[in-house]
């Protein structure tokens, strides 16, 4: 299901780190990030239990010639 | 030799030249620091000029030379680089208003590489603010302009090294590229520039944009510049906890042997899509002239990209947004409106999806390196799929419009950066409206050398790389 964001939330996720943003700017937010985790979803859904940040390098060094 | 004639020079050349005592350093220095200044008021590449240093340093340069002493393989040739590596003590306002006035607190290691290859560094140029973004548009030193045509972009984020080499202003300039920000510029402005692979070259003393995807790398005016450049640059360094330790390949050496063999992909999926049909003319073009010199030419299915660039796109704006907390929350006003908004974009992304982000890396380029690698030594793709647009088309500000510009500007080169893959960008030809293509060469992880060779055998069989901009 395709995740849905407010423009609310933003200003008040926001205001918890102590920056004020508009409602227009807001809009703009929840838009994008409603598309770029919709976009990650499925590549996440995907990912194993275990997968951890640090096994980008390890590929990095397993891939090189 | 006429300062004409010193400018027509590659910085190989440039260095040979000064080393045969046929172009003094000084020389080489008055006619940069001369078409700089020529250039810069229709171009707006520059933020400082530093001449009185620097024809200093090179008149040093002239007398050790004459006493024998070769500092290094770059020695005497005259560089501006992207204003946001530091030096100890000297201001670097990466292209912000909120930096204008803090003296760096380091020295960049690329710099003082750099320096002890000889080269002298002779001024700063424009860029994006804080590096985010890809246009070259910058609100607070004015947009910088593209020397084919100043009415379009540069590209960015490394817009002033772009267009002064192209404007034959500069014998090769540093860049970043943590979203395309090296081959934006090198594709928009027809110059050469390397993405390395990620932690091949230290960031030690380089604002940091996105501390996962940043790299520093070269745009030239050859191929052969970028891989003298990057073989001065490259290397470990305890500054940087990221730099790989892995000893660097002689690139230089490795640009005589022949592509012939080389197996080079042209992705079915994901990089044509929408693509520009003049754009598309001049990539199949290229793959032709590969053909020619004995690389094999195959179509290869790709995984499914654009799950990682939305994910790419989280890692950039949440580290982006950490970096730059602190003034977000105390002088929100000094930043541009677009820089602005796309950080606060990063304060709203989760934790948990962001560490997701970084999870996905590995599994990536695990399958990409399983699929693609496996039957391929090079990706050759486009760079953008669209032709040139104007300043003014691009000037959008912050709202949805221009984030969709933003994304569509940065859709082709993002996959790169996510891959910490190396990716060269070199001109492959020109529209019919007379402005640049570039084709873009990915490699497997630290096989940044073949993308150099085989950069470097097109440039030996074409001559796009040698088209000047009209004065």
């Amino acid at each position: 299901m395709a995740a849905e964001i407010r423009p609310e939330w933003i200003v008040a996720m926001l205001a918890t780190q102590g920056v004020a943003t508009d409602a227009a700017r807001a809009q703009t937010h929840a838009a994008l990030l409603a598309s770029i985790l919709n976009g990650a979803a499925p590549a996440y859904a995907r990912l194993a239990f275990e997968e951890e940040p640090a096994g980008y390098t390890a590929q990095q060094r397993r891939n090189a010639p | 030799m006429s300062p004409e004639a010193i400018l027509e020079l590659s910085a190989v050349q440039l260095a040979r030249a000064i080393r045969e005592k046929r172009v003094s350093c000084v020389a080489a220095m008055e006619a940069a620091i001369a078409r700089m200044k020529a250039v810069h008021p229709r171009l707006n590449c520059l933020i400082r000029i530093d001449d009185e240093h620097a024809l200093a340093a090179a008149h040093l340069a002239d007398k050790d030379l004459a006493r024998g002493a070769v500092r290094g393989p770059l020695h005497g040739v005259p560089m501006a680089h992207k204003d946001m590596y530091y030096r100890q003590g000297v201001i670097s306002t990466c292209g912000s208003k909120i930096l204008r006035e803090r003296p760096a607190p380091s020295t960049a290691t690329v710099l003082e590489r750099l320096d002890a290859a000889g080269s002298i560094q002779f001024g700063v140029l424009n860029m994006a603010e804080f590096a985010f973004g890809p246009t070259g548009h910058n609100w607070h030193f004015g947009h910088c302009r593209n020397v084919w045509d100043p009415s379009r972009i540069t590209g960015g984020s490394s817009s002033g090294s772009g267009t002064s080499v192209a404007a034959r202003a500069n014998f090769a300039a540093l860049g970043s590229d943590t979203g395309g920000s090296i081959r934006l510029p090198a594709h928009f402005c027809g110059v050469a520039g390397i993405k390395p692979t990620y932690g091949r070259v230290s960031r030690a003393g380089a604002m940091p944009l996105s501390f996962s995807l940043d790299t520093v790398g070269p745009l030239a005016r050859t191929v052969e510049d970028c891989a003298l450049l990057l073989q001065v640059i490259a290397g470990p360094d305890p500054r940087d906890p990221t730099c790989d330790t892995r000893s660097v390949p002689d690139y230089m050496a490795q640009l005589g042997r022949p592509v012939a063999g080389l197996r080079i992909g042209r992705p079915r999926q994901y990089f044509y899509d929408d693509c520009d049909p003049e754009i598309a003319a001049v990539m199949q073009a290229s793959l032709e002239t590969f053909r020619r010199l004995g690389a094999t030419v195959t179509d290869v299915d790709l995984p499914e990209i654009a799950p990682w660039n939305a994910a790419g796109t989280m890692i950039i704006f949440a580290e982006a947004a950490a970096c730059h907390g602190n003034w977000l929350r105390t002088r929100p006003q000094d930043y541009s409106e677009q820089v602005r908004g796309r950080l606060e974009q990063g304060l709203a992304i989760a934790a948990a999806s962001y560490l997701d982000a970084l999870r996905l890396r590995g599994a990536a380029l695990r399958e990409f390196c399983e699929q693609v690698f496996s039957q391929v030594d090079l990706v050759h793709a486009p760079v953008v799929s669209f032709q040139t647009p104007t300043i003014a088309e691009t000037d959008l500000g912050a709202g949805p419009d221009a984030v969709a510009m933003l994304g569509r500007t940065t859709r082709l080169t993002r996959p790169g950066n996510f891959l910490g893959v190396p990716a060269l960008s070199l001109n492959a030809g020109f529209t019919r409206a007379g402005m640049p293509v570039g084709m873009q060469l990915m490699a497997r992880p630290h096989d940044d050398a073949t993308a150099l060779r085989a950069g470097h055998a097109f440039q030996g069989a074409t001559e796009w790389h040698t088209r000047v901009p009209a004065a």
